[in-house]
């Protein structure tokens, strides 16, 4: 995740969305083993989110970039 | 450690290098559309790897559920993405 945060602070503008992405996905499966980890559910509920939201705000964030970047 | 958490430790190993690699192919490849085959590296290889890894240490309970539903939006959505990126990518550079 750290070279990803490079790529992210460092890189052209749509290989940082691809970073941005690829963070999303991690830090989604990062919550979903935090969630086992210390048994808590909520972690798990939020990871389900973060995996809805992750997908979307990427796909909304390429047309956004798409049409006014 | 139980046998269960060392394969478990073992199958999340695996899956944190894949990650490595997906990262560092991203961060080498020369333009945004090379970046994109890294990113499905890592979309279609560390989610089912993760489940595998929380179904060996925990059982198939409800956390495995939840679990795999958020591998499966990841599933799905990871060449959506992609996808999304790719025609952003190519109309930029038209326009």
């Amino acid at each position: 995740m750290g070279i990803a945060l490079y790529v992210l602070v460092s890189a052209g503008t749509m290989q940082r969305l691809i970073a941005l992405q690829l963070i999303g996905t991690l830090a989604t499966l990062q919550m979903m083993l935090l969630a086992v980890a210390f048994a808590t559910e909520a972690f798990a509920d939020l990871a389900v989110v973060m995996a809805l939201l992750s997908t979307g705000s990427t796909v909304a964030y390429a047309h956004f970039m798409e049409r006014w970047l | 450690m139980t046998a269960r958490n060392l394969a478990a430790a073992i199958v999340l190993a695996i899956a944190a290098a894949f990650a490595l690699l997906s990262a560092i192919g991203i961060l080498r490849s020369r333009n945004s559309f090379a970046a994109l085959h890294p990113l499905g590296l890592a979309g279609i290889t560390v989610p089912p790897l993760a489940l595998a890894a929380v179904v060996i240490a925990a059982g198939f309970g409800v956390s495995a559920v939840k679990g795999l539903a958020v591998v499966v939006v990841l599933l799905l959505g990871g060449p959506i993405g992609s996808h999304a990126i790719g025609i952003a990518h190519r109309r930029r550079r038209r326009s």
